[in-house]
């Protein structure tokens, strides 16, 4: 078993994607990114759907495509779960033929696995409606159901909660881990969402500009960034430029910090995250911010405040914590252990030597 | 009213054959252009969709003029003909399926390309990851998503070729039993001053015209009355 390995250069568009990847056989990879990032592109890529321009696909050990020995494999013959954004269900055929379409074997052997499938989503009672009569959640798991039942290799799933309601979502996720997690096989999600990515994920991958510029397990990818565009992406909302670096002090025209290392001018910028940044009104000590504004999100309060250049940070404080009136005047402390550096993104290293730089697509 | 001659129902049947001939080609060629146009980026498609569309605004005259030209023993497609079965395409049935084939193009292609561009194109492609092959992906997927573009491309293909006059009259001219379709029938009666004959004749094409034409719009009525109970 080794999982997915992908190095493969397309074009989508005007826009182009690279990638290489080895992905593991056995648990979740989410992949964030923006729009237009190229993840949709990467999964449609898996599946067959689309054809790189150059490069290979390879699972499990087994040749998908490869443009140098001319083989592609069609979707029909990849052994992949597809589950589409917003599902894309057979609206004219009930929940259990939803489900039964990609099953083998006899009518009654796909009958007896559809009732299991049914069981096991939650779906009973709803094998002979029509997917527009159902709830948003219940489409989801019809959708899941059917790119489960024929038992692929390789699960895709594309940001399969962008139809849900914020309000179910939460349950619906933790539905979602338990299924994925029973199923013990390549799982690959794209979203844009964190929170989506932080419950599901046993391992990160980030892309940006069709490229993937970090894939490691998720905690590692949660907790040292590394890169700009994956602190974006993993919710590190205070992001400030570095100007200079002089010892272990780094600073912009915001001000300046300590950071726990020494200091250099690869990293071009510092991140912390909201809940690490300590504020108070007297000490004295810290980076002199005005209070701006604000703002409750769910049990937390988020507090904007601009630097001296009009940079802006954000603190988190617990809902019943007392907060500054917009307009006061407050020092934050950004401990040194909880600032990480980070620097521009780049496309991770080849893999293997087949697909050189000077060969890529044309844009 | 004379009443008493006997109403000759040939031109009648060959009407329908003519019209069932020209579905079925035209349904074998319109499948896969619409498909095509459905689907295709390529920049001459602009072009190729005023081609099949200028049936629709040229005079039956005009193409029929063209046609008998192109058809003729001096045309290219003729002398090809001429070249394989020995005589041109002019005056001949299969001279008029071939011209009705023109003529009724873009009366099968049209809806069928509509109901391929409004078809979700995601289905196709979530049938393909199932593993199910093309046919099974277009009877089982893509078929059930444009039956009414498809039953409105059979009637619309089929009633007008049924109805077309100018067309034949150029290709085929008026050879009872070989060309002599319903249209040119009621014209000749007409032209004898034979009003009762050319008036059952008349009668006929439009109750099986509007025959045809009703189930259409009544299922189109259906599906829009089940799309408002869907989104109520």
């Amino acid at each position: 078993m080794t999982g997915l390995r992908i190095q493969a250069q397309m074009r989508h568009q005007a826009f182009k994607i690279d990638i290489n990847a080895d992905f593991k056989p056995k648990g979740v990879t989410v992949i964030l990114g923006g729009s237009g990032a190229g993840k949709s592109s990467l999964l449609r890529l898996i599946a067959g759907l689309e054809t790189p321009k150059k490069g290979f696909v390879q699972a499990n050990g087994e040749v998908w495509s490869d443009t140098q020995q001319n083989i592609f494999i069609p979707p029909q013959k990849r052994s992949v779960g597809f589950m589409f954004q917003d599902y894309a269900l057979f609206e004219h055929m009930t929940v259990g033929a939803n489900i039964a379409y990609g099953l083998k074997g006899s009518r009654a052997e796909r009958k007896l696995e559809t009732a299991s499938w049914i069981e096991r989503m939650h779906l009973n009672g709803l094998v002979d409606r029509l997917p527009e009569t159902l709830s948003g959640g219940q489409r989801q798991r019809v959708a899941l159901a059917r790119a489960l039942a024929p038992n692929p290799k390789v699960l895709l799933m594309d940001e399969p909660f962008s139809a849900i309601d914020s309000h179910l979502k939460t349950t619906l996720l933790n539905d979602l881990r338990t299924m994925v997690q029973s199923v013990q096989r390549t799982v690959l999600m794209v979203t844009h969402n964190v929170q989506e990515a932080r419950t599901l994920a046993d391992n990160i991958g980030v892309m940006a500009n069709g490229h993937l510029v970090r894939l490691g397990a998720a905690e590692d990818v949660i907790e040292d960034p590394q890169t700009f565009e994956t602190a974006r992406m993993t919710g590190w909302q205070n992001v400030l430029p570095v100007v200079w670096a002089s010892g272990n002090r780094l600073g912009g025209s915001w001000g300046s910090i300590d950071i726990n290392c020494s200091a250099s001018l690869d990293a071009a910028w510092i991140g912390i995250r909201p809940n690490r940044i300590r504020m108070d009104a007297t000490s004295g000590s810290g980076l002199l911010a005005s209070v701006q504004g604000v703002r409750e999100v769910g049990p937390i309060r988020e507090i904007d405040c601009a630097l001296g250049d009009g940079s802006r940070l954000v603190v988190q404080k617990a809902w019943d914590a007392p907060v500054p009136a917009p307009g006061t005047r407050v020092y934050l402390t950004l401990p040194p252990e909880h600032i990480r550096t980070l620097v521009e993104g780049r496309p991770l290293a080849r893999l293997l030597d087949g697909v050189q730089e000077s060969e890529e697509v044309k844009a | 009213m004379t009443g008493a001659l006997p109403l000759d129902l040939g031109p009648f049947a060959l009407s329908f054959k003519l019209a069932a001939l020209t579905l079925m080609v035209l349904l074998g060629i319109g499948l896969p252009l619409a498909w095509w146009l459905a689907l295709s980026k390529n920049p001459f498609k602009p072009v190729i969709e005023t081609v099949i569309a200028l049936p629709l605004v040229l005079p039956p005259t005009v193409l029929g003029f063209y046609l008998m030209i192109v058809l003729g023993p001096n045309g290219w497609a003729g002398q090809v003909w001429t070249a394989i079965v020995g005589h041109p395409l002019t005056f001949t049935f299969t001279g008029l399926v071939v011209a009705s084939c023109v003529y009724s193009l873009p009366f099968v292609v049209q809806p069928l390309q509509g109901a391929f561009e409004r078809l979700d194109k995601r289905t196709v492609e979530a049938s393909l990851t199932l593993g199910a092959s093309w046919p099974k992906t277009f009877f089982q997927v893509v078929f059930p998503q444009v039956r009414h573009g498809f039953m409105t491309a059979c009637v619309l293909g089929f009633a007008h070729t049924v109805g077309e006059f100018g067309v034949v009259l150029m290709v085929g001219g008026n050879l009872p039993g070989e060309t002599q379709v319903l249209s040119i029938a009621i014209y000749e009666h007409v032209e004898a001053l034979d009003y009762a004959a050319a008036g059952t004749l008349s009668m006929m094409l439009l109750v099986m015209s509007f025959l045809a034409l009703l189930p259409l719009y009544a299922k189109a009525r259906k599906r829009r009355r089940l799309m408002v109970q869907v989104t109520q």
